[in-house]
């Protein structure tokens, strides 16, 4: 009697802390826990973190974490992401090497940059509770681009790719137009929009939530077309003295959909499968913010002046000089 | 053969030249409307900051490839460089300065705006011997900043702290062509002030200072900005083993000055050196205005791979300077007169 009854108990814990996993939101996180931040560094344009490798060569960073918001990130260990499946590919849609492993920074998703475009990582985790599969998969969109290589054929190496046979939900973010390209960032103050997708198809009526690394968040249902589009909110306001306009923030997208299983496919273990797709990345604060071409048309009216008189100065002296002589 | 000869060398170069750098600032600065992009070797001042560009500056490429560590320089990035370099110099061996002259589209404005002061009759200015000497160094100290500076992004020097990411391709932050490039397009975003750091407030003032600057010292001086500019101290790093070159013949020079003073840049050893052959100084541009205004026969040449492209003569000079109104010229007679 003690005996089931420990066993049931077992299962009850089990299944709890599996529901509690479930409802937790796993990304790849692209920023590390505050106290190894000295173990790596943020690198080029994009602002990605980076740590040093050999031969000056930088092996990128991506986090397995799970929390519930931003601001509460539980960096995943080896153990937990035993189950996981990792992929990456190339902006040639080929395979291309990572390693997982325990760095000072914690456990890491690491890879190289190859080639110019953007690089799609995943993380997948399925987890089976009652009669619904969850299949919770973490996206990162990493841009690869170094300027000694050129700007050719932007648009298209920019264009997002998607995996519908392998990667059965996808979210991608449809990119600026017009104007995005290597050297993109998104901003506060844009729209940024994201187009849910189930095996290649857009998704209507999805569930899509914005969270800042502030905790700001907003939840919008996708349209016919499958988008959600979110204005970038503002939420790093440094006092007058501070000059950290450029300060990175991080925002995490969430899409949730169920799909219920055809009634007569009885052999199957689950009636639902609830997918969940989350998709981080880096913004900075508005150019607007920062920028001033007020202050440019000032400091170059001014300058002309000023030289203009020295010049008119020198030559009347001169002048002067030439009509003595 | 011999009609043809002559006819080149009664030519009017200049006006050759107006052409062809209307050709080329249209094809660098306009390129990228039509999709033209020449390539991102080539050693012209096609600004990546314009959008529409043709081609893009050797200098941002050289600036963005030394910004790695060390150990980079032995890897696959070392080889990147060196590939780049030698583009860079292949392209020079066949031109040498005269991509200066004849192509640089940063020239060209400089050039408009020479014949701008022209039309408002504006005196313009010249560089004292002593000035001329002081200042020409400061292209090669820019030449050195530029390359030390990505090193020192990812290299600590003697201990000393690495330098600030902000100073990315630092002579491109403070190169007009930034800025005069892209508005010669109608894109003037360009022109700001960024007061995200203390280094960025320094550099974009310092930017649109230099931009002041530039306006005003090439509307009242001829080729103002070229005497500063690292591509140009670069370019006579491999002068003397291009193939287009600049031949004085001493012993037929009367050292008259008239190449001297037709000079755009004002150097003056062009006229005073009856020593060396190869006459090509470190700011010459090229132009060849100089054996335009040469009168004596053969004293100064054109010279391809050894083969005379065109040279000066006394019927060339009279027939070139009879027709136009050259202002150096014009001035260095009522100079004289006046002696």
């Amino acid at each position: 009697m003690i005996k089931s009854f420990f066993i049931v108990l077992c299962i009850t814990i089990f299944s709890l802390s599996l529901e509690a996993q479930v409802f937790q939101t796993e990304w790849l996180c692209p920023y590390p826990q505050q106290h190894v931040k000295q173990h790596v560094k943020i690198s080029g344009m994009q602002k990605y973190y980076a740590m040093p490798g050999k031969y000056g060569k930088e092996k990128f960073i991506l986090w397995p974490a799970k929390g519930n918001s931003l601001t509460e990130v539980e960096y995943m260990d080896s153990l937990t992401v035993k189950k996981s499946q990792f992929y990456l590919f190339s902006p040639d849609r080929e395979y291309e090497k990572y390693s997982l492993k325990n760095t000072k920074s914690g456990y890491a998703f690491l890879y190289d940059f190859g080639k110019e475009g953007y690089h799609n990582a995943y993380m997948i985790n399925k987890y089976l509770i009652h009669d619904t599969l969850f299949i919770m998969i973490s996206k990162a969109e990493r841009l690869s681009h170094k300027c000694r290589n050129g700007h050719k054929d932007v648009q298209k190496k920019i264009e997002p790719l998607i995996y519908p046979n392998l990667i059965p939900f996808e979210m991608i973010r449809l990119r600026m137009k017009p104007g995005e390209n290597y050297h993109f960032l998104l901003e506060s103050g844009n729209h940024v929009t994201f187009k849910v997708l189930h095996r290649g198809k857009e998704v209507k009526g999805a569930e899509v939530t914005f969270t800042t690394n502030k905790d700001w968040h907003k939840t919008i249902i996708t349209n016919k077309k499958g988008t959600a589009t979110f204005q970038v909110p503002s939420d790093y306001f440094p006092s007058m003295g501070e000059l950290k306009q450029k300060k990175v923030s991080y925002y995490l997208v969430k899409a949730k959909f169920t799909v219920a299983l055809d009634s007569k496919d009885t052999n199957s273990q689950f009636k639902y499968i609830c997918y969940t797709c989350t998709y981080p990345g880096e913004y900075i604060p508005s150019q607007s913010l920062y920028k001033s071409s007020f202050w440019a048309v000032i400091v170059i009216v001014v300058s002309v002046l000023i030289i203009s008189i020295i010049v008119i100065i020198s030559r009347s002296e001169k002048n002067k000089i030439l009509s003595r002589l | 053969m011999k009609k043809i000869r002559k006819y080149i060398d009664n030519s009017n170069l200049s006006l050759f030249r107006s052409i062809i750098q209307i050709i080329f600032f249209i094809i660098l600065v306009y390129g990228g409307f039509k999709a033209i992009s020449i390539s991102e070797k080539i050693p012209t001042f096609a600004c990546p900051y314009n959008v529409r560009t043709g081609g893009t500056c050797y200098l941002i490429n050289i600036q963005h490839q030394l910004h790695s560590e060390w150990a980079g320089f032995i890897t696959w990035r070392g080889i990147s460089v060196l590939t780049a370099l030698l583009t860079f110099i292949g392209l020079f061996i066949i031109l040498n300065k005269s991509w200066c002259g004849f192509i640089c589209p940063l020239g060209t404005i400089q050039d408009w705006l020479t014949k701008l002061r022209r039309l408002f009759g504006v005196r313009f200015s010249r560089y004292n011997k002593t000035s001329f000497k002081s200042l020409k160094v400061i292209k090669y100290i820019v030449l050195i900043l530029l390359l030390v500076i990505p090193l020192g992004m990812s290299n600590s020097f003697f201990g000393l702290p690495k330098i600030t990411e902000d100073m990315s391709a630092p002579y491109c932050q403070l190169c007009p062509a930034r800025t005069v490039l892209p508005a010669a397009t109608g894109d003037f975003t360009q022109f700001y002030i960024d007061f995200s750091s203390t280094t960025t407030i320094i550099m974009t003032t310092l930017a649109m200072i230099i931009t002041a600057l530039f306006f005003v010292g090439s509307f009242l001086k001829k080729r103002f900005f070229c005497f500063f500019c690292p591509m140009s101290a670069l370019q006579f790093l491999f002068a003397k083993i291009g193939l287009l070159r600049l031949v004085k013949v001493g012993n037929k020079c009367t050292s008259c000055g008239n190449c001297s003073r037709v000079c755009d840049i004002g150097i003056n050893a062009i006229a005073d050196d009856l020593e060396n052959k190869f006459i090509v100084k470190d700011d010459c541009m090229m132009c060849f205005k100089c054996v335009e205004a040469c009168p004596e026969n053969n004293c100064l040449k054109v010279k391809f791979t050894g083969l005379t492209i065109f040279r000066s003569t006394d019927e060339g000079f009279f027939k070139r300077f009879s027709k136009t109104k050259d202002y150096n010229i014009t001035i260095d007679r009522k100079l004289s007169k006046n002696d």
